[in-house]
């Protein structure tokens, strides 16, 4: 009680000193705080996992994180359909009151186009 | 033997056969064709069609009446008919489709609308109609529409 009393009441009779006292105190808690915000990003090293074995006396596998492939997206190309041989076009020939033989709801009808030279 | 008789022969029940006109060789072709359609209407089509077949080389009025008397057909009804051109608009009409469907010369033939051109041996005939039959590439069943006019 005796020395810091003392101490307390000489700083709060010279403003001066009392303000640079006052001044470090704060640059130090800043210094402090600002050390702390770097850190709240977490740890920066890449981490690693490591091989919980069973059996022991093995020693631990430690198991690298492997690069893994960012999602590409993806575009549908165009395919195209090999043809062999072109398939010729289907042509809705009218038969009216023509000429025929066989059943009129045969599941195949020939039409021919035809004269007589 | 020829291929359409191998054709009915082969496929009998199962298909269909249409004949069309499609005279593009001149003045005697029209008219054997209306003859062949006046024979139509006595029901001898087929039989007056296997007589200009085998006559090709004599097809001019005075023939093509001979012939349909030959085949026992009332004479002055065929006669009529061809004279006064009872089956002109049917021929003409005949001729306009087969150009309108593309075909540019004779024979032609449609297999269940997809053209086959020109007198093609009974395998190729063959392969044509049993794909059709089953579906296949070469002729998916499609409907025949008459068309207006006819």
């Amino acid at each position: 009680m005796t020395t810091e009393a003392q101490i307390g009441r000489a700083l709060l009779r010279t403003p001066a000193l009392f303000g640079i006292t006052a001044l470090s105190v704060i640059l130090a808690l800043a210094a402090a705080c600002g050390g702390d915000e770097q850190n709240q990003g977490g740890p920066t090293t890449t981490p690693t996992q490591v091989a919980r074995t069973p059996t022991p006396g093995v020693t631990p596998t430690v198991v690298r994180p492997t690069a893994t492939a960012q999602p590409t997206a993806t575009v549908a190309k165009p395919t195209t359909v090999a043809q062999a041989t072109p398939t010729p076009a289907v042509v809705q020939v009218s038969v009216d009151d023509s000429p025929s033989w066989g059943p009129e709801d045969a599941a195949v009808t020939i039409v021919e186009f035809s004269d007589f030279l | 033997m020829q291929t359409l008789p191998q054709i009915k022969q082969a496929y009998e029940g199962k298909i269909r056969f249409v004949f069309r006109n499609f005279p593009v060789h001149g003045d005697p072709a029209v008219k054997a064709a209306e003859a062949a359609l006046c024979a139509d209407d006595q029901g001898k089509f087929w039989e007056y069609q296997d007589v200009l077949f085998a006559h090709q080389s004599a097809l001019d009025v005075a023939s093509l009446k001979s012939y349909a008397a030959q085949l026992g057909l009332d004479t002055a009804t065929f006669d009529q008919c061809l004279d006064e051109g009872e089956k002109t608009a049917e021929v003409q009409k005949d001729a306009q489709d087969a150009r309108s469907y593309g075909v540019g010369g004779t024979p032609a033939f449609f297999i269940n609308g997809r053209l086959v051109s020109g007198a093609q041996s009974f395998s190729v005939f063959q392969r044509a109609i049993d794909a059709a039959l089953t579906g296949g590439a070469s002729g998916t069943p499609i409907p025949t529409v008459p068309s207006s006019g006819g």
